[in-house]
């Protein structure tokens, strides 16, 4: 029953709060840039209006895809919030992002399908470094699963400074912020236009919307597990986080798929090799 | 009960000659569905029976006996003439490195006393099923497929009496791979499989298909060698060729060197790195016999070795390397197969990769390693047969075996592509097996980092490749016409092969404990450092929280949901694609002087940064050093 209600939450809240963060977001981005702005709840309003939208399709498979996406990033959030293990946690999420990836492929538009392998490159990228970050909290804590990650006493940050930085540097890619906006951008009509999202429109893409908004709600939860054992701290992190994403967005230009490949695997994936090697041979060896 | 195993070797082999007499297609069809019927019963009698070791009657048994070992040589003689004709003289050096050392064995050992002949235990079980239900599948697809394929080659006379009479034969011996209890005799069996291979590669007698099976025959033969020095160490340290006893032996530890070159034999048949270009060369064959290979015959007896004997070695540093070894092609063949556009070739590079992922799970001392690796064996199985069926089906129709010309295929192919998705799915996403099996590995490969890194990168490496494939089948176009019928020999196999992947993965945890637990326990009860207590008491209830039927579930009500939004939001209007410049007509947009120019996209293979030459050289020498530290370890 308990868990019932914090299921229920979950899916209203996060949602909520997810959008809020959007809405900041563009203010800040806004600020720095010199402009007003929209209002913080202008996510919600665009969300609204996409729903009002006339319904129309390239084809009828899409919907599923897009369906699909929108399920399983729930499904991820919900079984975080349900303390389970965590890499079923990221493989269903990467189970989210193939679906969307397809229903990107599915149609016959070339800058959704450039979207969507540019998408799996990044997914190349980030996937290793996710898994390494898994299996640096399983070094330390010796679980996988989220509730034992939250009774220990240890702050996972201190033990595992490197793998936070990769992870942090994957946020970039999952957020698709610049420098790593491969796949799509929410800035204007670039040279792959939405990407991913091109032949996405109406209900459609205010499902996919919403379906971020909960897989933000999500990563930012990874980033309170490394500080779990201080909540203050924790919300701190978290902030500042996301505030270094919005810069680093802002002052950065979009590079392309084959150095972003190279600077992840390079200074991402090493900095959390490294980590893990040490706390292997701490904990585990 | 022997007699029923004695069958299930030996009818489909007679089965093989009735085929080789009677060239007739209606003779044919009637026994392939009679063998078929035939192998499926025995089958279940087999499974019925239970766990057992059998023993022959004493005149059998010698009979048996002698006309092995008679076989054993008749078969290295064919193998040496086959080198003669082609003048390979590397495939008769082999034969001869085989036949030295094997005559000198048996005229010093002395007679050889076999108690039991026949072992069944539940890894047998496991094999058996795979053999015995997908191979006639295949040979019933094979039925039509044959028949068209000769038909584009414009034959004068059919050669598919050769090669049905191979596909029996190939299936009678895997039935002896797994049911026998001494070594010496799956040494046989794993021969004629070697032979079977060579026959059926290069079915079609073109030159390609010539050299590509010497190949095969060729790395194989050394796996041969392996296989045997394997069995005169045994010998010479255990004083018995059976495994039953040798899983009861005292200490395993003594039995590293020559268990090293069983697996070794093992891993060429399975065509691990750096044997792998056989498999590769074996797509030149008629795609049923790539479907064979690949699921229920041939490299699966390599894994089926590596799993039988790993109680032997997982507790020791044998274990850990040959760990490290599956996981290496595990990743690097995962890698390989983004660089492919050609389907047959995406699906080797798979098979070799999830075959890497067994040997690494086999190799890890972990209950839930060792439940990861026989799932994967039948997960897999089933899956594989199912797409290079459809892959198969694909190219009869279309032409091509290129996932570029692929484009539209739901349209012009809906039956097969549905079938291809759904294949492509299960080696993918979640609620199918095979992603179990990998998420098994990296929580098992936690007390082996190396094989961890490499299960890391292989799972990230699998996810692109299978995505851009299911991307190709899965893209629509209006513009194509549909080409397929429904046509009974060749779909309602492909139905059955779907319906038992779906099957295997919904009813993964009951399969388990019933055939996969009882494995374990029976195996590993006296060796390994695995928890004798956790042992006793084996049961799954679900893989870490992960329940198959709870995700199924969620499946089924995601795809209602979805159709409730799919109705609050159904498209009213049906648009082209955003091409973002002057649209015209269906997805073409206006270029230079007005003209129509059709869209195109091709996927990334990473060809500029990967070439599969360079990749596959650097490959060959890291495993081939694997291999050599391997034996630098073990032999003191």
């Amino acid at each position: 029953m308990r868990n019932l209600l914090i299921v229920l939450a979950t899916i209203v809240i996060s949602p909520i709060i997810g959008g809020l963060i959007a809405g900041i977001d563009r203010k800040i981005t806004a600020r720095m840039q010199n402009r007003f702005g929209p209002p913080i709840l202008q996510p919600f309003y665009d969300v609204v209006k996409l729903f009002s939208k006339e319904s129309i399709a390239v084809s009828n498979s899409q919907f599923l895809y897009v369906i699909l996406f929108f399920i399983f990033n729930i499904v991820a959030l919900i079984l975080f919030v349900l303390k389970m293990d965590l890499l079923l946690i990221l493989f269903i999420l990467a189970f989210a992002i193939t679906a969307l990836i397809l229903g990107a492929m599915s149609t016959k538009s070339p800058f959704s399908r450039i979207g969507a392998h540019r998408e799996l490159i990044s997914m190349l990228a980030y996937e290793p470094i996710l898994i390494a970050v898994v299996v640096g909290i399983y070094f330390v804590v010796g679980s996988f699963n989220i509730d034992k990650v939250l009774e220990t006493k240890k702050m996972l940050f201190v033990e595992l400074p490197l793998v936070f930085f990769a992870f942090s540097y994957v946020l970039t890619i999952k957020f698709r912020k610049s420098p790593f906006d491969l796949s799509t951008s929410h800035h204007g009509h670039q040279e792959l236009v939405k990407g991913i999202t091109t032949d996405f429109s109406g209900p459609m893409l205010g499902l996919i919307e919403i379906a971020h908004w909960y897989e933000t709600v999500l990563l930012l939860l990874f980033v309170y597990l490394f500080f779990a054992n201080n909540l203050f701290i924790a919300i701190i992190a978290i902030v500042a986080c996301y505030f270094a994403e919005i810069l680093i967005d802002n002052i950065s230009a979009r590079l392309t798929w084959k150095i972003m490949l190279k600077l992840t695997w390079s200074i991402a994936l090493s900095a959390a090799l490294v980590n893990l090697i040490w706390v292997y041979l701490k904990y585990r060896a | 009960m022997g007699l029923s195993l004695l069958l299930l070797i030996f009818f489909p082999i007679i089965m093989a000659a009735i085929f080789l007499l009677f060239d007739n297609s209606n003779i044919r069809k009637a026994a392939v569905f009679f063998m078929s019927l035939v192998l499926i019963a025995l089958m279940a009698y087999v499974l019925l029976g239970g766990s057992r070791e059998v023993t022959l009657n004493e005149g059998t048994k010698i009979a048996l006996e002698y006309l092995i070992t008679f076989a054993d040589y008749f078969l290295m003689a064919v193998m040496f003439l086959i080198g003669l004709k082609y003048n390979n003289k590397i495939i008769m050096a082999l034969v001869v490195l085989q036949f030295v050392p094997l005559t000198i064995f048996e005229f010093t050992s002395g007679k050889i006393e076999i108690q039991d002949v026949f072992y069944v235990d539940h890894l047998t079980m496991i094999m058996l099923m795979l053999i015995n239900v997908v191979g006639p599948l295949i040979a019933i697809f094979a039925l039509q497929y044959m028949k068209e394929h000769e038909h584009h080659l414009h034959l004068k006379k059919s050669k598919q009496n050769v090669f049905f009479a191979t596909i029996a034969l190939f299936l009678g011996a895997m039935n002896g791979i797994v049911l026998s209890n001494s070594i010496a005799w799956i040494y046989f069996f794993w021969e004629i499989t070697t032979l079977c291979s060579f026959l059926l590669i290069s079915h079609d007698k073109t030159k390609e298909s010539i050299n590509n099976a010497q190949r095969a025959l060729l790395l194989n033969s050394i796996g041969g060698v392996a296989f045997v020095i394997g069995i005169i160490l045994t010998y010479k340290y255990a004083n018995t060729l059976e495994i039953t006893q040798l899983l009861k032996s005292g200490d395993a530890s003594l039995l590293i060197v020559p268990i090293a070159f069983l697996v070794l034999a093992g891993s060429t048949k399975s065509a691990q790195l750096p044997f792998q270009s056989w498999l590769l060369g074996a797509m030149v064959a008629p795609t049923p016999v790539s479907a064979l290979l690949h699921s229920s015959t041939m490299v699966k007896a390599g894994v089926y070795l590596i799993l039988r004997l790993a109680p032997l070695y997982i507790d020791n540093w044998l274990g850990q390397i040959v760990a490290v070894f599956g996981g290496f092609t595990f990743a690097v063949a995962a890698l390989l197969a983004i660089t492919q556009t050609n389907a047959k070739r995406i699906l080797a590079y798979s098979t070799i990769s999830n075959l890497g992922l067994i040997i690494l799970l086999s190799s890890i001392p972990s209950i839930f390693a060792i439940y990861g690796a026989a799932l994967l064996i039948v997960l897999h199985g089933v899956s594989k047969a199912l797409l290079f069926l459809c892959v198969g089906t694909i190219e009869q129709g279309i032409g091509s075996r290129d996932i570029e010309d692929m484009d539209g295929i739901r349209t012009r192919m809906p039956l097969t592509a549905n079938m291809t998705i759904l294949g492509a799915v299960s080696m993918l996403l979640p609620p199918f097996g095979v992603l179990i099996t990998k998420w098994i590995a990296i929580e098992a490969a936690t007390s082996n980092p190396i094989a961890l890194a490499l299960v890391i990168f292989g799972s990230a490496f699998t996810v692109v490749f299978w995505s851009k494939f299911i991307g190709k089948i899965i893209s629509t176009d209006k513009n194509y016409v549909r080409i397929e019928k429904f046509e009974a020999l060749r779909h309602t196999p492909l139905y059955i092969i779907t319906l038992l992947v779906t099957l295997v993965s919904i009813f993964m945890i009951q399969f388990s404990n019933t055939f996969i637990a009882p494995f374990i326990k029976e195996a590993y009860s006296r060796f390994s450092n695995i928890d004798q207590a956790a042992l006793e008491n084996l049961k799954i209830k679900d893989f870490m929280g992960f329940n198959p039927v709870v995700f199924f579930g969620i499946l089924l009500l995601s795809i209602f949901l979805g159709y409730v939004i799919y109705v609050m939001f159904k498209p009213k209007r049906y648009v082209n694609s955003y091409v973002s410049a002057e649209d015209t007509v269906d997805g073409k947009f206006l270029s230079i002087k007005d003209e129509n120019v059709e869209l195109t996209f091709k996927n990334y293979y990473l060809s500029d940064i990967l070439s599969e030459k360079k990749v596959t050289f650097a490959a060959n020498i890291v495993s081939i050093a694997l291999i050599v530290i391997m034996f630098g370890v073990i032999i003191k």
